[in-house]
């Protein structure tokens, strides 16, 4: 789905799931997944 | 064409969303067949194309996937079918590759998979007008130059760019060339020495190395000693902790990116879209949920009043044949055989046809427009409540229409047990099939003047409400009692909202008004013609109602009529039971039979309201109607859906405690409507 390393991801929703951009895809997680995803966070990129 | 003469073969293959079945059916048209992979119940979609030249090719419109990786039974099917190892499915020719132009990183991926399997490749560069409109500068040449394959632009909702496709698609496809992207050095080093082991036996040096991959990733097809290697690698890697997979996903994306920014197609930063801002109102924990329930209610008012029209034409219609059957045949038991067995039977259940295509309608819209996926998205923290996840929402859904299609989309369940609990629990999502039952039984039990027709859709509603929630309920205990274990997290791709592609709805809607009118002219045709002749014969009087009482069908009813005696149902509903065993719908048929209204205009409703028990007491109470109607909500009464289940489980074990469990439940609800209502005097 495009969750890999380098990988740029924009936060979308945030809340109970999350909804963020990926690969230039919308995609859905659920709370669960998303905290087993460790990301950096990058200021000024989108 | 081969140079044998045999047609070719092309694999359509693609992202889900990409527009790959719209694609398919802008290429097939009409000229597309439905069945099955041999051996298994995945739904296998071939068309034939033709190119500029007039060359019929077959497509093979194999299910979405991200990656070839399978994860599910779909993509292992695909998997298999493009390797060539699908048996009674010949090795493709080509492969067309239908990609998202607005969305190239992760689409490029698959088509870098899809490159190694040794088979030349096409890719359609679809959906170009909302790449364009999302600031992506395209240059198909180029990828055409860094890739090595072609690539042809195509706009397949508006028919775009279809006539270079044909051209392609009817020149000599080329083998892609070795493989571009970077492997990273320790799996260099694997790979190189398992294609060493395989390369006398392949041809191309790339083949080799996606097969070593795919024997490193855990296949077990291929020499022994490259499967020796590979396994020991794995091992090796395993105790270094080094993520392979991982590795070469990464160093895909790398290079895919590369060729990107080669390209000058780097672009097309994220701005703020109507899909946003429609997500904000049907994601949100509360409007969300009006928004769901509000589609749901919209659906069902839909199924009585619109269809109320052409319900009345298809009515007249058999009346009419009935009448016209009545007055030019001879009175006899070929009469008898016409209006009162095939008439009564077939008419009885093809009047529902329009309630049906509504219901695919509705669904199609949703599906095609991307709203399901956030349905799926929103239930997924209810379901996450009872074990399931939000993944099995879309085959529950699709088993609103009819349980099969259902039950065999639980292939995109990854998870066994997740998939286990939806197959058991998918036949209690009320399908197409009760409609005829439900709305019959609805209007015996509550005349058209006293209720509108909201009032209706609210009981209809009812009772879909009844069976999900019981459906649910049961998927906690199947999960978290028999089965153990957790569902896994809910990973989703959200399409952006577009406009349904109705000629895509339209055709599946002919599909399904085709199954139905098939399943009406072949399985209901001969129960009914069955129906009516142990319904008639032994002949031992005149009267009708005498005639039924001793034929083999009344015999049958009066012999189980004490089991059903309890529900409130007797030996005629008993009839009806024990036929719609077959298929549910067939109940509405049966009735008609048992009751002689072959020839009457919504004669069956009025006999059932006229039906009573040898003392007088009316036997279409609503407290009747009410148990039968959870009755029907409730039990398994297609034996289709239970040689599915068997195919899809891979033993008779499931199904069997299926039916056991499902029949159970209907008598004992039924059982206990009658109690409480009876305690409640009513």
């Amino acid at each position: 789905m495009g969750f890999c390393e380098n990988a740029l991801v924009t936060k979308i929703r945030g809340g109970a799931d999350l909804v963020c951009w990926v690969c230039g895809t919308r995609v859905a997680l659920s709370a669960r997944l998303a905290k087993q995803i460790l990301v950096e966070h990058v200021d000024g990129r989108s | 064409m081969k140079q044998d003469g045999v047609k070719r073969w092309v694999a359509v293959i693609g992202n889900p969303n990409a527009g790959k079945s719209t694609l398919f059916n802008a290429l097939t048209g009409l000229r597309q067949r439905v069945g099955n992979y041999p051996g298994v119940t995945v739904e296998k979609r071939t068309g034939t194309a033709f190119t500029l030249h007039g060359e019929a090719i077959e497509l093979i419109d194999l299910p979405g996937m991200y990656s070839l990786l399978p994860q599910s039974p779909d993509e292992k099917i695909a998997l298999q079918v493009l390797r060539g190892e699908s048996p009674g499915v010949p090795r493709p020719d080509g492969i067309l590759c239908v990609v998202d132009a607005s969305n190239l990183e992760r689409n490029l991926f698959l088509v870098t998979q899809v490159m190694e399997l040794g088979v030349p490749v096409l890719v359609a560069l679809n959906m170009v007008d909302m790449a364009e409109s999302r600031g992506v500068r395209l240059r198909p040449q180029e990828l055409s130059e860094k890739l090595g394959i072609p690539f042809i632009p195509t706009q397949a909702h508006r028919g775009k760019g279809l006539v270079e496709l044909r051209a392609a698609l009817g020149q000599t496809l080329l083998h892609p060339g070795p493989r571009q992207w970077t492997m990273p050095p320790p799996l260099a080093v694997a790979v190189g020495q398992i294609a060493a082991a395989w390369r006398d036996s392949l041809p191309a040096e790339g083949r080799a190395e996606g097969k070593a991959l795919e024997l490193l990733a855990g296949s077990d097809v291929g020499p022994e000693g490259a499967r020796k290697l590979a396994h020991a690698w794995r091992e090796r890697f395993r105790k270094e902790a080094y993520d392979w997979s991982a590795a070469v996903v990464h160093a895909r994306y790398e290079y895919v990116r590369d060729v990107l920014g080669e390209a000058g197609m780097i672009g097309g930063t994220r701005v703020a879209s109507w899909t946003d801002w429609i997500d904000a109102i049907v994601l949100h924990p509360v409007a969300g949920w009006g928004v769901l329930a509000a589609m749901m209610v919209s659906l069902f008012v839909s199924i009585f009043s619109i269809a109320s029209y052409p319900m009345e034409w298809i009515d007249s219609g058999f009346t009419w044949a009935g009448q016209l059957l009545e007055s030019q045949m001879p009175a006899g038991i070929l009469r008898e055989l016409f209006v009162n067995g095939i008439l009564a039977g077939v008419g009885g259940v093809v009047i529902f046809l329009p309630q049906i295509l509504i219901l695919f309608f509705f669904l199609g819209l949703l599906e095609d427009s991307g709203y399901l996926a956030r349905a799926a998205f929103l239930l997924d923290r209810v379901m996450h409540r009872v074990g399931l996840s939000g993944k099995s929402f879309i085959p529950l859904l699709s088993s609103y229409a009819c349980a099969i299609p259902g039950i065999m989309a639980t292939r995109t369940v990854e998870d066994p047990k997740d998939r286990l609990t939806t197959i058991l629990i998918a036949p209690l999502m009320s399908c197409s099939a009760r409609i005829p039952v439900y709305t019959t039984l609805i209007a015996a039990a509550v005349p058209v003047a006293l209720v509108p027709v909201w009032g209706k859709a609210v009981a209809l509603l009812g009772l879909y409400a009844l069976g999900t929630g019981t459906a649910f309920f049961l998927a906690w205990v199947f999960r978290k009692k028999m089965l153990g274990g957790g569902s896994p997290p809910l990973i989703l791709e959200l399409p952006p909202y577009r406009c349904p592609a109705f000629q895509t709805v339209a055709l599946r809607m002919w599909e399904r008004a085709l199954i139905f009118l098939r399943r009406a002219g072949t399985v209901i045709l001969a129960l009914s013609i069955l129906l009516w002749f142990v319904s008639s014969f032994p002949k031992s009087s005149e009267d009708e109602s005498i005639n039924l009482a001793g034929s083999y069908a009344g015999q049958l009813g009066h012999w189980m009529e004490p089991v059903i005696r309890p529900l409130g149902f007797d030996w005629r509903i008993g009839i009806g039971l024990v036929a719609s065993l077959a298929a549910r719908e067939v109940f509405v048929s049966t009735m008609s039979i048992v009751y002689h209204v072959g020839g009457e205009e919504g004669g069956l409703v009025a006999a059932m309201r006229g039906a009573v028990w040898p003392d007088g007491i009316l036997i279409y109470t609503p407290l009747t109607c009410l148990s039968l109607l959870v009755f029907y909500v409730y039990a398994l009464q297609c034996l289709s859906t239970v040689a599915v289940a068997k195919r899809e489980t891979g033993g008779w074990g499931w199904p069997a405690f299926m039916m056991l469990y499902m029949t159970g439940l209907a008598y004992f609800a039924a059982w206990m409507v009658q109690i409480v209502g009876h305690a409640l005097g009513f």
